[in-house]
């Protein structure tokens, strides 16, 4: 206890880059602010400016963490810093550098003219990096509404557009309905508990279990952890709350779908691992929930990729029916399988951003042809719209196809890995009913993607919705596609010294609460 | 044994401020309307200048205007919500809690900024 405390002191330094990156913020709302109102500069120089900035600004985050990385406590245990925290938090940072060119180039497509987009992305990114290091069920509340508001704007981003507006409003209402259950739960733990500090509450839960005559509090305490999981699975859009997603992502304009897909999953999953971590001891039986959801989801995910028409919405199915199996390992394996957690998330991240970096580019194929800006030609990219893609551009074919071999799960890529470990775990913590299940529903999943991929090389005649013409020019989002193709080729083999040795460090992160 | 609780006397200063206030802004309002000037126009017996009729059908068109600003009111009424609490415990949160509040509003002062620059409280 006493380490910890010293220990105060050093808690300004620990936190200089999330002090740092506040402040940039602001400075560069003051500045875009002015910006916005000068004839000097064209919109695709403004455009271009802001995005720099915050290219420059996180780039400047990541090397800040690298610097500091401090294992501090603040004061009153409300945040708290170490190596795996730092990890998680550069790893965020990492994603959201690559996820911001497809972002910008959604961005500057659609001829979005708001500088606070920007603004917004960087905010949510904060309210993450902070999520990973709070401690306490009130920060995390906070910094899930704060996560959450930013999301809100970001959904209604396009003013003019009424399935953006209903995705919005769709968004708010879901949003703040599910914030109220998480804050009853909350107060229903403090009620029963009497505090909300994730240290005091492992204390209370791991090393004195409730004797009998508790039975009551018990069942509150059970009750209360029962709502707020509930709402995290909601905010993953996992089985019984999965209908918002698809709605929500549609209706969005894509800038503000590529952020709701990428940032939340990983935090959302290191607060799951959490919680579930301190509750473990009397709450076992609640780890049936995880089975259950994920399975469903899987198959659902499945299920709904197959009925989609559009590819956005293939995209959205897919990531949904992803989530799913990270899912299922939390309800059915021991803390030791953290591992394989971390890695398929990472990897469903790293396919995540390709897979929308590969929507944005076809969007900027039709776009350069067809004048997509204006708003009586805009419609939506079809699956079917894939159908030629073999013969315009060899090179844009391949790299489709060697991502949705490698999301599917197919051997030489990395994606199989992440399936195969998943599996692996399962069968040894001898869960064998849900792998086998898990495999045929892979199956499913290998199914669409196989679809998709037929579309593209070997139905070069089949009829197309609208004429429709390419201009297959190669742009700067297409060289970055090819890049992370080769980094995810590269990924392979270099997994598997990672999630042997370096992948301890994300046990860290969790294992503060047995070293306390 | 009532009157000389703990309870009571911390009370009864309440209870006293009570009646006063209902003395005072009963002898204002009286006061008021005794000895004001009265000579009352169609203008001044309308309804309250907030821009739109209040008893009308729901399906007009009416200026989101006013909802920008009564938000932007919200916004700097939760600083004050935000200030009360703070001076009462000021004896007992040392300078970190002066520091928070400096920061505080430095940030809510940079959203009045951009408001400012935005144009939000231009009225066209």
């Amino acid at each position: 206890m006493m380490t910890f405390f010293s220990n105060a002191l050093l808690f300004p330094y620990a936190f200089i880059p999330e002090i740092f990156f506040t402040t940039c913020i602001l400075a560069q709302l003051l500045f875009n602010t002015k910006l916005r109102g000068s004839e000097r500069f064209s919109y695709n120089s403004k455009n271009r400016i802001v995005f720099s900035q915050t290219f420059i600004i996180l780039i400047i985050l990541y090397f800040l963490y690298d610097a500091l990385e401090i294992n501090v406590f603040s004061p009153f245990l409300i945040f708290y810093n170490n190596g795996g925290t730092v990890l998680l938090k550069k790893i965020i940072i990492i994603f959201s550098l690559f996820a911001l060119i497809p972002i910008a180039n959604a961005f500057y497509l659609q001829s979005l003219n708001f500088f606070e987009f920007y603004t917004l992305f960087l905010f949510s990114v904060l309210a993450s990096l902070l999520l990973v290091s709070s401690t306490d069920f009130l920060t995390i509340y906070l910094l899930l509404e704060m996560q959450a508001l930013c999301f809100y704007v970001l959904a209604i981003f396009r003013k003019n557009n009424i399935f953006c507006v209903t995705a919005g409003v769709k968004y708010f209402i879901f949003g703040s309905i599910v914030s109220c259950i998480l804050l009853f739960g909350f107060s229903l733990l403090y009620g029963a508990v009497g505090t909300l500090n994730l240290y005091c509450l492992s204390i209370l839960f791991i090393s004195f279990p409730f004797p009998d005559a508790y039975s009551g509090i018990n069942f509150i305490s059970v009750f209360a952890v029962l709502l707020i999981l509930l709402v995290l699975l909601f905010k993953l859009g996992s089985f019984p709350f999965h209908f918002w997603v698809l709605e929500v992502y549609e209706g969005s304009p894509i800038s503000s779908t590529i952020i709701f897909s990428y940032l939340p999953k990983l935090v959302l999953f290191d607060l799951l691992l959490k919680i579930t971590h301190i509750f473990s001891g009397d709450f076992s039986k609640l780890k049936i929930i995880f089975t259950l959801s994920g399975l469903i989801t899987v198959v659902i995910g499945s299920f709904m990729a197959f009925n989609s028409l559009r590819i956005k919405q293939f995209l959205i199915c897919s990531s949904i029916s992803q989530v799913g199996f990270p899912i299922v390992i939390l309800g059915s394996t021991h803390l030791e399988t953290l591992s394989s957690i971390y890695f398929f998330i990472l990897f469903y991240l790293i396919s995540n951003i390709l897979g929308w970096t590969i929507y944005v580019t076809l969007y900027q194929f039709f776009s350069k042809n067809n004048s997509f800006n204006n708003e009586e030609t805009q419609r939506p990219l079809y699956l079917i719209d894939l159908s030629t893609i073999f013969v315009f551009d060899k090179k844009y074919a391949f790299v489709l196809a060697v991502l949705f071999f490698s999301m599917a799960g197919l051997p030489p890529f990395s994606g199989f890995l992440s399936k195969f470990i998943v599996l692996f775990d399962l069968l040894l913590s001898q869960n064998y009913y849900i792998s086998y299940f898990l495999l045929f529903s892979s199956l499913l999943s290998v199914g669409y993607y196989v679809r998709l991929i037929k579309l593209a090389f070997f139905e070069v005649n089949s009829p197309k919705i609208n004429n429709i013409s390419y201009s297959t020019e190669s742009t700067s989002t297409f060289y970055f596609l090819q890049g992370l193709i080769l980094v995810l080729g590269i990924f392979f083999l270099y997994s598997s010294f990672f999630f042997l040795d370096s992948w301890l460090l994300f046990s860290r992160n969790l294992y503060f609460l047995l070293y306390f | 044994m009532l009157f000389n609780s703990l309870f009571s006397q911390e009370w009864a200063k309440l209870g006293l401020l009570a009646v006063f206030c209902l003395f005072l802004s009963s002898l204002i309002l009286v006061l008021s309307f005794r000895f004001s000037s009265k000579n009352p126009d169609a203008q001044k017996l309308s309804s309250y200048e907030c821009g739109f009729e209040p008893y009308e059908d729901a399906r007009n068109v009416f200026d989101v205007h006013f909802y920008l600003v009564a938000i932007l009111f919200l916004v700097f009424d939760l600083e004050t919500v935000f200030f009360f609490p703070w001076c009462v415990s000021f004896a007992y949160i040392n300078e970190t809690g002066l520091f928070f509040m400096i920061d505080f509003i430095f940030e809510l002062l940079v959203g009045y900024v951009y408001a400012w620059e935005v144009g939000a409280l231009n009225w066209e």
